[in-house]
């Protein structure tokens, strides 16, 4: 007996929705807790720290009123903003420079014939390793006026007359900051541009010796262009990273002597804590995360271009 | 063939689920079991109350001295006990903004700055400390110390003064060292420079004059100015800071960085405390500490050491700078009960002699029966420097506090803005490491605190 096609084929009610329809709601109802706990824990607090940064609020009480603008108005208008600002960049670009060149070349050295290469390899994440409170303490020790190590020997030897302030005077204290946080950092990049290396195929060596191609141009010729991609990715998480570091600076020297080494993160928590002005604190901090946009804007961009040329 | 297998997968089923159900049975019975046990631990913390209690003063005799009282306190108080977590002082505004927010600040705050304790004050954020005033007897406290904690608005107690000290307000002094360079201890700025000056060599610093963004920085610098003649804020609360006495305070700070170690721009508390026990420094500012550190890390100096009042400028007048540290209940803690009783607890002759023998002289007494006591001066530290005792305790007794600068001043709510921002240290630091004239800085500084006060 022949089966009338409409007694198989769903019957269609008003209520019913299309498969299309039915697919998006289940994809929707699918990614709904990521979009939850995405806008508990990312986009909430992101919009309270835009939202205090519109009110004259106290730190303590979280009580205040709304200024609207008046803060980034205040700010753009403050010496110590656009001071904050160009430290933060001097220490940033200084400091990811160093870190770069140091770690290419010691990444460079770890790559090559070497006796002890495992412990060496292992002895260079050393600094990355330690917690920063624990790496400041062993540097504020050295760099003691009184009692460290290298004004002692600095003064032993008679290369200066009296102990230097390393952290005291500017611009020692930037410099210094930015050495000893190169030191502290620079292993990360070791650790990428390594693991880069080890994958660069021999036989381009091999035929560029033939060739005739000295060390140096073997480095500029085959080496540098394949770390390209690992060094612009490492430049621009390093820059990221770098640009908001608080503990080390804060923890070496406060932001002093006067200014020198006051960085945007520093101006952050100085004005929501010591000086118990959280609105002021928060815009700071708002105008950091857009600063930072620009730098995520060019890391997705070269993420993206790594996926397409993945699929190419 | 399809029973067969069925009764097989129900062998296999037999042979291994069986047991394991017997098993998570047996669990879930012991657990059950065991539940009364396991749950006993929350059900007495649940009966036992908590105090959180912060403190500031972390030495390891001062921390076994805060265990000891507290464990007579339990003893004294069943069902109360004491969680103890010591901070720094540049911490505590942090760590107390995070605790309102999340409700989970502590119960009892000890040694809190006073400037700080008037910014809580302020936002209504401290409870009232009156009955704790009364068990302890308002007229055994110090009366500066009543008069700043006193809010005469609300009529009421906002904290009491835990103990007391000044730590730029002591000069100490190497007696050798002075001696063998032909020099008295000095008692007014020009002779201050001459010390300085004449024994500052190879090795050792004439001085250390802190000028560190930092408390000690702050203090140091405030101190210095009251004693040039001057003040930060009038009586009427105007800004002062552009006098020509505050240009002569920075004119003598800077002298004086000339003499001390090239880091004293960075320096805190424990730097100026090691620099001269380490005998780095022929004078130094500090509190009592210094007797302790010097009698365990270098006792060669023990005998070599006494302490002055801090030098003045001759136009001007001797003036001690004291935090008058208090005890403060802040709002929203969750054993307010708890925390006044502990608070008188603290305030006990015993309690209080327990904790200021755990580091000799570094606090003072606020409380005039426990500064007066035998008791308290027989600890043999005391005993043996019982003249630098002297000292110490009269220039804790003429000490004042940026929040009132004179008796004629009124409460000046401003202070604890005006070190936040580390205007006085920044000024210092803007002439001995800017090179600003002093002129120019203490224009730029009084902008800054007239921009506070207006705030």
């Amino acid at each position: 007996m022949p089966v009338a096609a409409d007694a198989i084929r769903p019957r269609e009610t008003g209520w019913r929705l299309s498969r299309t329809n039915r697919d998006a709601l289940t994809g929707a109802a699918l990614i709904a807790p990521t979009v939850l706990f995405f806008m508990l824990l990312l986009a909430y607090p992101l919009f309270q720290a835009f939202w205090i940064s519109l009110h004259d609020i106290n730190t303590l009480s979280l009580r205040g009123d709304y200024v609207g603008l008046a803060n980034y108005v205040r700010l753009l208008e403050s010496e110590q903003f656009w001071n904050a600002l160009y430290v933060s960049s001097v220490w940033t670009v200084s400091s990811v420079v160093l870190q770069l060149a140091l770690g290419v070349g010691i990444a460079l050295a770890l790559h090559g014939p070497l006796v002890g290469r495992s412990v060496a390899r292992g002895m260079v994440l050393f600094p990355y390793l330690l917690t920063t409170a624990v790496a400041v303490l062993i540097w504020r020790w050295l760099l003691n006026d009184l009692y460290g190590i290298i004004n002692y020997v600095l003064q032993e030897y008679e290369l200066v007359d009296r102990p230097v302030a390393w952290l005291g005077r500017m611009p020692n204290a930037l410099m210094t900051v930015v050495l000893i946080g190169t030191w502290k950092l620079f292993p990360f990049v070791v650790i990428a541009v390594l693991a880069r290396l080890q994958t660069i195929p021999l036989h381009l060596y091999e035929a560029a010796r033939i060739d005739g191609a000295n060390a140096l141009e073997r480095f500029w010729d085959i080496t540098l262009p394949q770390l390209k991609g690992v060094l612009a990715l490492v430049l621009v998480l390093r820059t990221i990273w770098d640009f908001k570091e608080f503990d080390l600076i804060y923890l070496m020297t406060g932001g002093g002597p006067r200014r020198g080494t006051e960085t945007l993160p520093l101006l952050v928590y100085q004005q929501s804590f010591p000086e118990l002005q959280a609105g002021r604190g928060a815009a700071v901090a708002v105008v950091m995360l857009l600063i930072m946009l620009v730098f995520f804007a060019v890391y997705f961009r070269m993420q993206a271009a790594d996926e397409e040329r993945d699929r190419r | 063939m399809k029973r067969a297998a069925m009764t097989q997968r129900e062998a296999i089923m037999d042979q291994h689920l069986t047991p394991s159900r017997t098993v998570r049975r047996r669990t879930l019975l012991a657990a059950a079991a065991s539940a009364p046990v396991l749950a006993t631990p929350f059900v007495v913390r649940a009966q036992t109350r908590v105090i959180q209690f912060w403190g500031t003063q972390r030495a390891p005799e001062q921390r076994e001295a805060y265990d000891a009282i507290f464990a007579a306190f339990a003893q004294a108080h069943p069902g109360f006990t004491v969680n103890t977590d010591l901070i720094t002082e540049e911490t505590m505004l942090p760590r107390l903004s995070a605790g309102f927010a999340a409700r989970t600040g502590p119960d009892l705050i000890s040694h809190m700055p006073a400037p700080f304790v008037v910014q809580l004050n302020d936002q209504d954020l401290v409870e009232p400390m009156d009955d704790v005033v009364r068990a302890v007897g308002e007229s055994d406290f110090n009366a500066p110390a009543m008069e700043l904690f006193r809010d005469q608005q609300r009529g009421r107690y906002m904290a009491i003064c835990v103990v007391n000290g000044t730590t730029p307000g002591t000069l100490w002094v190497r007696k050798d060292l002075l001696g063998d360079a032909g020099l008295q201890p000095p008692r007014t700025w020009d002779e201050m420079l001459n010390v300085a000056r004449r024994t500052t060599r190879r090795g050792v610093f004439g001085t250390i004059y802190s000028s560190g963004k930092n408390s000690m920085g702050d203090t140091q610098f405030l101190q210095t100015v009251w004693q040039a003649g001057g003040t930060i804020v009038n009586p009427d609360l105007s800004v002062s800071f552009n006098s020509p006495q505050v240009i002569a305070a920075l004119e003598y700070a800077k002298e004086m960085s000339s003499f001390s170690p090239p880091e004293a721009p960075n320096y805190q508390f424990l730097d100026v405390l090691n620099g001269f026990v380490l005998g780095r420094a022929a004078t130094a500012p500090y509190t009592g500490r210094v007797l302790i550190n010097v009698s365990r890390e270098n006792p060669s100096i023990a005998d070599k050491i006494t302490c002055v009042p801090s030098p003045y400028r001759r136009e001007g007048r001797p003036a001690f700078n004291s935090d008058f540290t208090a005890l403060v209940i802040p709002k929203g803690g969750q054993q307010l009960e708890g925390a006044k009783l502990l608070a008188a607890w603290m305030m006990r002759r015993d309690s209080q002699i327990r904790f200021l023998h755990a580091t000799p002289g570094h606090n003072l007494p606020d409380l005039k029966s426990v500064g007066q006591s035998e008791e308290y001066a027989s600890h043999p530290l005391l005993q043996k420097y019982r003249a630098e005792l002297q000292v110490m305790l009269s220039n804790t007794a003429q000490a004042r506090n940026l929040l009132k600068e004179t008796p004629q001043h009124p409460l000046n709510r401003k202070a604890g803005p005006i070190f936040g921002a580390r205007v006085l240290s920044e000024t210092v630091q803007d002439v001995v490491v800017g090179g600003i004239s002093p002129r120019q800085a203490a224009a730029r500084g009084a902008d800054k605190i007239a921009a506070i006060m207006r705030g």
